[in-house]
């Protein structure tokens, strides 16, 4: 029988909770509010790239959900933007497989404005110049961080069952 | 495994759709509060915990900062207290003389519930709070939102246990206002989406404005289903000022009178009794 739920999803929901309230309550209090990064998109990433749309699928709408909880936009917004990151690091990873930890970087890179796009008109962010920085800096943010923290959240990954079959050393 | 991911992909794309649709109604509004009464335990200890953290690494690094701030507020205070014994004063004579005119007496008193700061944004894109207080403690959207320093802003929506408070600075924010000494009246408007913090606009040109004029409510609502704002709550002061002779009113950046990034606890003001 195929299944239509990942098989640890019992762990997923509460890692993401977890995120989530450390994206809200953590992350703001950081110094360089420009530079601060969205746990949960790093999060649908990673989890994209290790094991595929399918299960990125299912982290972008659980942690979309959260995230709309969480934040003064309508609910579902963030949904999208999740699911969008989803499909461009699905991109990416399909155009460069086997090219190394290169593809994490820009997967990241390209999915923080893919995220964040559709949630700008909903926030009063004009489409202009300072916007445009935020996104190009966020990309920045997340290109960056996820090759450094994808070893780990691999390893992390690892514990819940095998190794994502994937191999990143190019 | 990618027909299936893109299956779900749909089913997941309609259903946020049909939430945006239908945000702010009820099967969204009671999914949203079941799912913030989960969250709202963990947040409350977590931002406590932040919060002292920050707290204690403020004052190692502050210590001859804190000094001289204990000395300033010591002058202060002393200040204050011969300014509260003249206003204690000046309010009794005007008590007096409205009722010598048969004026009704208008001494407004806050109904206040303190609450903490439990959150903020989490997408960093809206200048908007959590706070651990919500519907169950007699908040309602609308209601304005204080700290000591002064306005922080709205209640924008409230949950059983949690609410948002849309701050001063988000540019949804408007606050009708007045510059204290001047009286002038004018509007003031959240900016920091737009690169600054506050603007207040359609002040009268003929008015002398000054860096440094503070600027409060002035305690008007736009419809009468509005709670009301209490007057005279500070909400910043005068940066600059821009005029042109063709304009036919005047526009200052302020500053915020609140340290609104540094909030951990806020007081909503919950009925303005007069």
């Amino acid at each position: 029988m195929r299944r239509w739920l990942p098989a640890r999803w019992g762990l997923t929901l509460p890692v993401l909770a977890l995120l989530a309230v450390l994206q809200g309550t953590l992350i703001p209090t950081l110094p360089l509010p420009a530079l601060h990064p969205n746990l949960l998109l790093l999060a649908a990433v990673a989890r994209t790239l290790l094991r595929g749309p399918f299960e990125g699928v299912w982290w972008a709408f659980l942690g979309g959900v959260l995230l709309g909880v969480l934040d003064p936009l309508p609910q579902g917004i963030a949904v999208l933007g999740l699911l969008l990151a989803v499909w461009t690091t699905w991109l990416v990873d399909r155009i460069l497989l086997g090219q190394g930890a290169g593809v994490v970087a820009l997967a990241a890179l390209l999915a923080a404005p893919a995220f964040y796009l559709p949630l700008l008109p909903y926030a009063h962010l004009p489409l202009r110049e300072a916007t445009l920085r935020l996104l190009a800096l966020q990309a920045l943010v997340h290109g960056s961080l996820l090759p450094l923290l994808f070893p780990l959240i691999r390893r992390l990954d690892g514990l819940w069952g095998e190794i994502a079959p994937i191999d990143w050393t190019g | 495994m990618l027909r299936r991911a893109a299956v779900l992909t749909l089913v997941f794309l309609a259903s946020a759709l049909l939430t945006v649709a239908l945000s702010g109604r009820a099967p969204v509004r009671i999914g949203e509060d079941g799912l913030s009464r989960l969250l709202v335990p963990v947040q409350r200890p977590l931002a406590r915990g932040i919060g002292a953290v920050r707290d204690r690494i403020g004052r190692l690094e502050g210590y001859d900062a804190l000094l001289e701030e204990n000395r300033q507020l010591r002058e202060a205070v002393q200040v204050l207290t011969r300014e509260n014994a003249r206003l204690q004063a000046l309010e009794e004579e005007n008590r007096r003389l409205r009722r010598l005119l048969g004026l009704r007496a208008r001494e407004d008193s806050l109904v206040l519930v303190t609450a903490e700061v439990i959150g903020r944004d989490p997408e960093g894109l809206r200048q908007v709070i959590w706070i651990d207080r919500g519907e169950a403690d007699g908040l309602a959207p609308g209601m304005a939102v204080l700290h000591p320093d002064g306005l922080v802003g709205r209640i924008l929506s409230v949950q059983t246990h949690s609410a948002q408070v849309l701050l001063i600075i988000d540019v949804e924010s408007a606050v009708s206002a007045q510059v204290v000494g001047s009286q002038a009246p004018g509007l003031v408007e959240g900016r920091w989406q737009l690169g600054s913090r506050l603007r207040m606009r359609f002040i009268p040109k003929e008015v002398q404005l000054r860096t440094g004029d503070l600027v409060v409510t002035s305690g008007l609502v736009s419809s009468l289903e509005e709670p009301r704002m209490p007057p005279g709550i500070p909400i910043g002061r005068i940066l600059t000022v821009r005029g042109r002779d063709i304009d036919l009113y005047q526009e200052a950046e302020l500053i915020p009178a609140a340290d609104l990034d540094r909030l951990r606890f806020v007081q909503v003001v919950r009925e303005v009794r007069p």
